[in-house]
């Protein structure tokens, strides 16, 4: 049976996937900070923080819903303590149908699954901070079809897009647009 | 019952592990069986791990011959001896830490940091790598026991940020490493299928 803690991360990332602009302040302490792979190269500490993390995280989910037909999340284990959750998370992607990570076109009855191991810690019944890792080499590898020279192109061609991102944060935090307004 | 505890315990690869106050039982037991198998001790095997022990990262689903990328019994153990000692020829110390861990039932869910510096020269399909060049990597790994042996490993790290913070940022030179990797991982994988081990690149 899923915890009240667990099913509020649940509920929580589904209003940040869903852009709800008062999630932030609800959920999360003014001070989270998120530190994982797609972060790493987008500020001088390698973390995002505060509420332009929250907004990291929807176009993350944007760009991934806007390449692949179908993108689905399971809980595989959960472990739970006084101030943390840590989870490990399967992720299966599906049906690609645009260019995607540096690849051209991924063949459209693909299907690429990944365990993604999350790290949640609270304060006062927030998220102050979450870590998060993945095999980020086995998923352009899979996405490859087990073809690590066709990975390395792949992951060539995706090096200027990297590169341009952080260059678009001048040397502090790359900072991502605000919620689309409420209708 | 969960506990759960901050640790800070340095170990550098090639010595035993300093002995770290504030560590659980079943922490200590995996630092321990994992220790032992970097060092190649001899029984290791049959001390800390079932006969059905298997291991899943991303090394081993590399050269995996295994649907779901993993390896099995007694020569995972070998791999994971052999994948580290070619880490610790292609640097001169690599200096891991156990930093956080927790205790759930019969899982340890624990993240190592690893400091690798003092590059000898070449590693993962890099060359030339520059002497003063420091990587640091955290990585999370589970480890399940059963009647108070390993049964399972799981782990998983940012594997393309550490080719790239090995490449010194340069996420081209990385994808070429990546390709050159590509062919070494082959032959592992060949020798697997042969029944052989040889050292990760």
């Amino acid at each position: 049976m899923q915890s009240a803690r667990s099913r509020f991360i649940d509920t929580t990332y589904e209003r940040v996937h869903a852009g709800d602009p008062d999630v932030f302040a609800e959920c999360f302490t003014p001070d989270f900070t998120y530190h994982g792979p797609e972060s790493k190269m987008m500020s001088p500490d390698g973390a995002l923080h505060g509420e332009n993390a929250i907004r990291a995280m929807y176009a993350f989910n944007n760009g991934d819903k806007g390449s692949w037909g179908k993108v689905e999340r399971e809980i595989i284990v959960e472990v739970e303590t006084k101030d943390r959750l840590f989870r490990v998370m399967r992720w299966t992607a599906q049906k690609p149908y645009k260019a995607y990570a540096g690849f051209d076109k991924l063949p459209p009855d693909m299907k690429v699954k990944t365990e993604v191991f999350i790290l949640y810690t609270f304060r006062d019944g927030k998220i102050c901070d979450e870590f998060f890792a993945y095999d980020t080499l086995g998923y352009f590898i899979d996405m490859a079809q087990g073809d690590m020279k066709k990975a390395a192109a792949a992951l060539s061609n995706f090096a200027p897009m990297m590169e341009n991102q952080k260059a678009s944060g001048a040397g502090g935090e790359v900072q991502f647009p605000a919620f689309p307004a409420k209708k | 019952m969960v506990s759960e505890k901050p640790i800070k315990e340095n170990s550098t690869v090639g010595k035993t592990i300093v002995k770290a106050k504030n560590i659980g039982s079943l922490t200590r037991f995996v630092l321990d069986a994992w220790d032992n198998a970097y060092n190649g001790t001899p029984g290791v095997f049959q001390k800390y791990f079932t006969p059905d022990f298997k291991m899943t990262g991303p090394e081993t689903k590399m050269v995996s011959q295994e649907p779901d990328g993993s390896l099995r019994g007694k020569p995972s153990i070998q791999s994971y001896h052999d994948m580290n000692h070619g880490d610790a020829q292609a640097w001169g110390k690599v200096v891991s830490e156990c930093v956080w861990s927790l205790e759930a039932d019969n899982t340890v869910v624990r993240i190592m940091r690893w400091t690798s510096s003092k590059p000898r020269g070449s590693y993962a399909g890099l060359e030339n790598i520059p002497k003063d060049r420091v990587v640091t990597i955290n990585g999370v790994f589970i480890d399940k026991l059963r009647n108070g042996k390993i049964y399972d490993m799981f782990w998983a790290y940012d594997t393309m940020s550490f080719l790239v913070d090995i490449a010194g940022g340069d996420m081209k030179a990385a994808g070429k490493a990546l390709g050159k990797m590509g062919e070494m991982m082959e032959a592992v994988k060949k020798a697997q299928a042969e029944g052989k081990t040889m050292p990760m690149p």
